[in-house]
């Protein structure tokens, strides 16, 4: 006798409603995830025994380890399958689109290791040359609050003694899950890195007992910058005793990192940080691009500072990229800042530059 | 490897984990909206999550019994997923009405109602196997898919007359075959 879902072959559709659904329905990430949590643990208690499993994973670390270049030093073994296939993009939201090629683009990394009870999966990772960027899953039996502060984790690059800016997000998607995103920038470039990063720390800042979870996460891997084509811009525009100058472009397969410098008067050398530059960056074919600040690194006693952002890949149809630089000087950067335990401090602002907003002359540059 | 555009109902078949979370990504609008059409307004938001839930569990495990390409693949989740949710619909419902009004329901059903309506559908799935293609397309329609008799025959080209008499004609057999269990 013929099953249900066999006969369901047969069974004639109407393919409007089907289009009509698919139209007017609206979904969540958040529920797609929920979904797909809830499925892999149906599917996993009907599986097999725990020893089969383990076999398998060892034989996928081994394959991982020759092309990914796992450290020997630091075993790993091999994870399940992400619930979130794009975390860049995920944690992105929409947002900027900066990270929508990423994940196409990265290395699988997929190595997990636990501690404390918790346990910490690094998934996808990149290099453009200049940002280290990867994302990662933590999974724990206890809940650790909605969002827990996982505190940037040193990143020791071998050979590189240069400074790091960079940025940390962690986002819980279901009861005693979490993932990450993680953006490391370095002075300058390099072609190849070597990594080593170690979390040692969660702290649970919203659950009712403010807590310090310790333990040792470490990973090694290398990465081999994506192809880049460069082109040199060193176009500047002054107004009011600020300079910003675009330096250089890099065209990756995923993005592009535009790299500027910024000259600020004397009377605002001592506020270097408080002084910020953001960017209207157009194309000729009606592209907008966003950018994620990749931070930057300067000298109080010249004024200058070198950053970098990172934008969305370059439409291959553009011939020019029109940017208007906009400077923010900011009386109010005071804050608060939280020591080791939780403590907070405000930290008051220093009020001796004023508040000023001002855009600048447009800078056109040929990208083909 | 990852599942992709190409892969993934070889994949599926194969029993490979990713290729199920590719399909949710892909389908789980197709599915929540359908489910929702149906389920949406009874009001019970855990039904439609377990529903939903259902209807992948059963691509999972009825990925063998696919026949066809990539569209009809989409096509034969739409028809689990409709399919799911009027087993749903008429499980709820009956759960609600056998608590409220068990009397009224005993009378009013006709024997073939009964039986179409029974939990376990083998009967009615073994008959639908004895009748011809046609008659087997509709009655599956109408049951598995609660398609309204003016929707199949747009679908399939007929009168609406002529489903109905399908029906009924159908229906008829069925009750002498479901007298002759009994």
């Amino acid at each position: 006798m013929k099953d249900i879902y066999r006969l369901l072959n047969e069974v004639e559709t109407d393919d409007m409603e089907i289009s009509e659904i698919e139209n007017e329905v609206e979904v969540t990430e958040v529920e797609i995830t929920r979904a797909k949590k809830r499925l892999i643990k149906n599917i996993r208690k009907n599986k097999g025994g725990k020893a089969k499993r383990i076999i398998a994973a060892a034989i996928i670390g081994a394959a991982i380890g020759s092309t990914a270049y796992i450290g020997i030093s630091n075993p790993a073994y091999a994870a399940s399958i992400p619930v979130i296939g794009d975390i860049f993009r995920f944690l992105d939201n929409g947002r900027t689109g900066v990270y929508d090629l990423y994940k196409e683009n990265a290395n699988d990394i997929n190595m997990a290791k636990e501690s404390n009870g918790i346990q910490f999966k690094i998934q996808d990772a990149i290099f453009d040359g200049k940002t280290v960027s990867f994302t990662y899953e933590i999974t724990s039996k206890r809940d650790l609050g909605e969002k827990p502060l996982i505190s940037m984790p040193p990143l020791n690059i071998q050979g590189y003694t240069g400074g790091l800016t960079g940025s940390n997000h962690v986002e819980k998607i279901a009861e005693g899950s979490y993932i990450g995103q993680a953006d490391y920038s370095i002075d300058g470039e390099m072609d190849r890195v070597k990594c080593m990063i170690t979390f040692d720390s969660i702290r649970l800042i919203d659950t009712s007992n403010k807590e310090e979870i310790k333990g040792k996460w470490s990973f090694a891997f290398q990465l081999d910058a994506v192809k880049r084509k460069e082109i040199i811009v060193n176009q500047s525009v002054e107004k009011d005793g600020f300079t910003i100058k675009i330096d250089k472009i890099q065209k990756t397969p995923m993005s592009f990192v535009m790299m500027y410098s910024q000259l600020v008067p004397e009377a605002y050398r001592n506020h270097l940080v408080d002084v910020t530059v953001d960017f209207e960056v157009r194309d000729d074919v009606g592209n907008i691009y966003e950018g994620r600040q990749n931070g930057g690194q300067g000298d109080t006693s010249t004024g200058l500072m070198n950053w970098s952002m990172t934008f969305k890949k370059l439409d291959e149809r553009a011939t020019k990229l029109v940017v208007i630089p906009t400077i923010y000087c900011s009386a109010n950067s005071g804050g608060v800042s939280f020591d080791e335990k939780g403590n907070e401090t405000i930290i008051e602002s220093k009020q001796s530059i004023k508040n000023r907003t001002f855009s600048m002359d447009e800078i056109t540059i040929d990208v083909k | 490897m990852r599942s992709n555009e190409r892969n993934y109902i070889e994949r599926l078949l194969r029993r490979q984990e990713d290729a199920l979370t590719f399909i949710v990504d892909k389908y789980f609008g197709l599915v929540k909206g359908t489910v929702y059409k149906v389920l949406g307004p009874l009001e019970r938001r855990e039904e439609v999550e377990e529903c939903i839930n259902d209807v992948f569990l059963a691509i999972w495990n009825h990925a063998g019994q696919f026949e066809g390409n990539t569209d009809d693949f989409k096509r034969w989740v739409y028809k689990i997923a409709k399919y799911q949710a009027i087993d749903y619909y008429r499980r709820l419902k009956r759960r609600e009405e056998v608590t409220l009004e068990e009397n009224v329901l005993v009378q009013e059903r006709s024997t073939e109602d009964q039986v179409l309506l029974n939990e376990d559908k083998r009967e009615l799935l073994a008959y639908i196997h004895t009748l011809p293609p046609l008659d087997r397309k509709i009655f599956a329609m109408k049951y598995f898919l609660g398609i309204k008799s003016d929707d199949i025959a747009r679908q399939l080209g007929l009168t609406r007359t002529a489903v109905d008499n399908r029906v009924f004609r159908g229906k008829k057999k069925l009750t002498e075959q479901a007298t002759i269990y009994r």
